[in-house]
């Protein structure tokens, strides 16, 4: 027995020291390969003035801040689609899923078709093709579609703004004031929220249809009606069964709001590529935004298993 | 005795069928609202696809139509389907994607999962790239930066998937080991993994590997892209995989023990199977996240289906029709995840365990 944990024991540090190893292995090729390419390392530049403009975002960023803030300034950015993306795939997943479920063959037809067309086609594709529709299709910024208090037009989305409540006002070069939102914003929203909607479909779907029959019955013999057996019977206890599924898909909307690179929307990972050409500093640009999206993760994931951990049946 | 007096004229399926469909008026409303919107779309469609479109290559004759320029998809398809390869030398990818998905359909078919079904698939990767590059076969030689389009989006699966498959089990098994570093090493690097997104992980491939690789050693951007590519999904199939390991209950490692195999034994005779078949539902549907997440190469400028999509939209004649475009590379991943999502309902119900 002793012999045997001590040949384990040996394996693990064995085991344990091979990362080591890899790393030092690793560092040596780069330092080799800095020293060919003349270039420098450290994290020391993240002080240095950034030399390029950010174009929308919450934090008040000007060309020449340093690269720290230009980071905070795409991690700011990241958050800002991500909110409005996960609360848009809320509602509509939420409705095409309580829409499967429907007994209305023609209902439940059209959501299976949406859900299955816009699972399959990559989110990249999605992305893509938002941006060019509202860029195609929308009129110029000098004659806005208006949908109510919404001016849609080449130049993005304008809305009345949440705080102030002012209103956006036609001037000679198109809408001013209020709050203006992008086309790449709305794009990678929309394209979020289309995408992300269809898997949240599914989670409501299979979390609704994981209540037993019993519960649907005896809603029934009290005579409530279908959406209220829905809203007060079994959603609250389809609630347990979709809240793990939906903390990852939430997740997942975050990091995939990192294809707004694709369209030129400055979040964290274009401002982390951006830098990195300014800087020439591949490795640390790399190392940020992981580390970035790994605070942002762990964060999240923590808020949300606060969460799920009130839903869940306390048993006795 | 009103049961008597029941009416029973309209079948029971008619009845229950009308009940569904227009029930209450709330649902008539609804059914008809959906009806006349279905029918809309379908009218819109043809009209737009069918009646008004223009077949012929002319951009001019395309912006007179009323509907769809499918001229501009047959123009412009070749460069979507196959990307920057050289015109001259087309039949090579079509071939070679050919080989390359008639090896893995042959290797997906039950009675060549074994070694027979295994070399089918690598003599097939292998095919796929001595024709694609060209230099073994004594053929004009073509770098893997010209290479693009639909081959290689499936190359690139193919490659993910091969590899991906077999890392995640080692790396799935890896975290369920006994040997505590073992452990800590594959649960740090899956969650790592898990937790950035994959563009991240590809421009580390694409601008941060040729600066850890030796000097004398440098991959080209391809190869490190599809590393890359292997070591994202490797997690992402271990942590699926990890499901599969946790519902193997500890009496069929007790009852493997109990017949005298060896821990080596246990695992691929006894636990993996088991593992592999209750995990088949969720392993498809990452196979066709594979296929989706390939397309996220083009950001770092690698000319996969999604990619030669923008090098076609990039010809000034063509980019009023950009739609037509989008429509053809969206029914190609459709066509190709709906086979996939087919295949794997096949698989789920010939290896369904039945519970005793």
């Amino acid at each position: 027995m002793t012999r045997q944990t001590a040949k384990e024991l040996t394996l693990q540090v064995l085991i344990g020291l091979s990362p080591v190893a890899l790393g030092v292995w690793l560092a040596g090729n780069l330092q080799a390969n800095l020293a060919a390419r003349g270039l420098t390392s450290g994290y020391d530049f993240l002080l240095d003035p950034a030399g390029f403009a950010i174009t929308e975002g919450p934090l008040p960023y000007q060309t020449g801040d340093s690269y720290l803030m230009a980071f905070l300034a795409g991690a700011a950015n990241t958050l800002t689609v991500s909110i409005p993306a996960i609360a848009l795939t809320t509602l509509f997943g939420a409705l095409l899923g309580i829409a499967a479920i429907s007994r209305n063959p023609l209902l439940a037809g059209v959501v299976r078709l949406y859900v299955d067309a816009a699972r399959n086609v990559p989110l990249l594709v999605h992305v893509l093709l938002w941006y060019v529709l509202l860029l195609t299709i929308l009129p110029d910024a000098t004659k806005p579609f208006v949908l109510g208090p919404l001016f849609l037009s080449k130049a993005g989305l304008a809305l009345p703004h949440p705080l102030t409540g002012e209103w956006p006002r036609l001037g000679y070069f198109g809408l001013r004031g209020g709050l203006q939102v992008s086309p790449e914003f709305t794009a990678i929203v929309m394209a979020l929220a289309t995408y992300s909607a269809a898997y949240c479909a599914e989670i409501v779907r299979a979390g609704l249809q994981s209540v037993p029959r019993g519960q649907w019955e005896a809603a029934h013999a009290l005579i409530l009606t279908r959406w209220q057996a829905i809203r007060m019977i079994v959603a609250p206890q389809a609630l347990r069964v979709i809240l793990p599924p939906y903390i990852s898909l939430a997740l997942n909307t975050i990091k995939n709001s990192s294809l707004g690179v694709a369209i030129g929307y400055p979040e964290i990972v274009s401002i982390g590529t951006t830098s990195m050409n300014q800087s020439g500093r591949a490795i640390e640009c790399i190392s940020i935004i992981a580390l970035l999206y790994l605070i942002l993760n762990i964060a999240t994931s923590f808020t949300l298993a606060i969460v799920n951990r009130r839903v869940q049946i306390r048993e006795r | 005795m009103s049961l008597t007096l029941a009416p029973r004229a309209v079948p029971a399926r008619l009845t229950t069928l009308w009940k569904v469909v227009a029930g209450t008026p709330a649902n008539a409303v609804l059914s008809a609202v959906l009806a006349a919107l279905i029918l809309w779309s379908l009218w819109r469609t043809l009209a737009w696809g069918v009646l008004g479109s223009e077949i012929r290559p002319d951009p001019d004759a395309c912006r007179a139509a009323a509907g769809a320029c499918w001229g501009a998809v047959v123009e412009r398809g070749r460069v979507i389907l196959l990307g920057r390869f050289p015109a001259s030398e087309f039949w090579r990818p079509l071939f070679a994607m050919t080989i390359l998905a008639g090896a893995v359909c042959t290797a997906a078919l039950p009675r060549f999962f074994n070694r027979i079904g295994l070399a089918f698939t690598v003599a097939g990767l292998l095919a796929f790239m001595a024709l694609m590059h060209g230099g073994p076969l004594g053929l004009p030689v073509v770098t893997s930066d010209l290479w693009g389009g639909l081959p290689l989006t499936l190359f690139l699966a193919c490659v993910a998937c091969f590899f991906g498959v077999p890392a995640g089990i080692l790396l799935a098994l890896a975290r369920r080991s006994r040997l505590l570093t073992l452990s800590w090493l594959a649960t740090g690097y899956i969650e790592l993994i898990r937790a950035i997104p994959l563009i991240t992980l590809l421009f580390f491939g694409a601008v941060v590997m040729p600066l850890l690789q030796p000097p004398q050693a440098q991959w080209d951007t391809m190869a490190r892209i599809a590393f890359c590519l292997v070591a994202f999904e490797a997690a992402y199939f271990a942590e699926v995989l990890r499901g599969g390991l946790q519902a193997i209950p500890r009496g069929q490692y007790e009852a493997a023990h109990a017949l005298g195999l060896s821990p080596l034994q246990t695992i691929r005779d006894i636990v993996l199977p088991q593992a592999l078949r209750i995990t088949i539902p969720p392993t498809v549907s990452n196979v066709i996240g594979v296929i989706k997440n390939t397309s996220l190469v083009a950001v770092v400028n690698i000319y996969d289906l999604t990619g030669s999509l923008k090098v076609a939209l990039a010809d000034p004649t063509w980019k009023h029709f950009t739609f037509e475009l989008y429509l053809l590379v969206c029914m190609i991943y459709l066509v190709v995840g709906a086979a996939i999502g087919r295949y794997g309902r096949f698989l789920e119900t010939r290896y369904a365990m039945h519970g005793r």
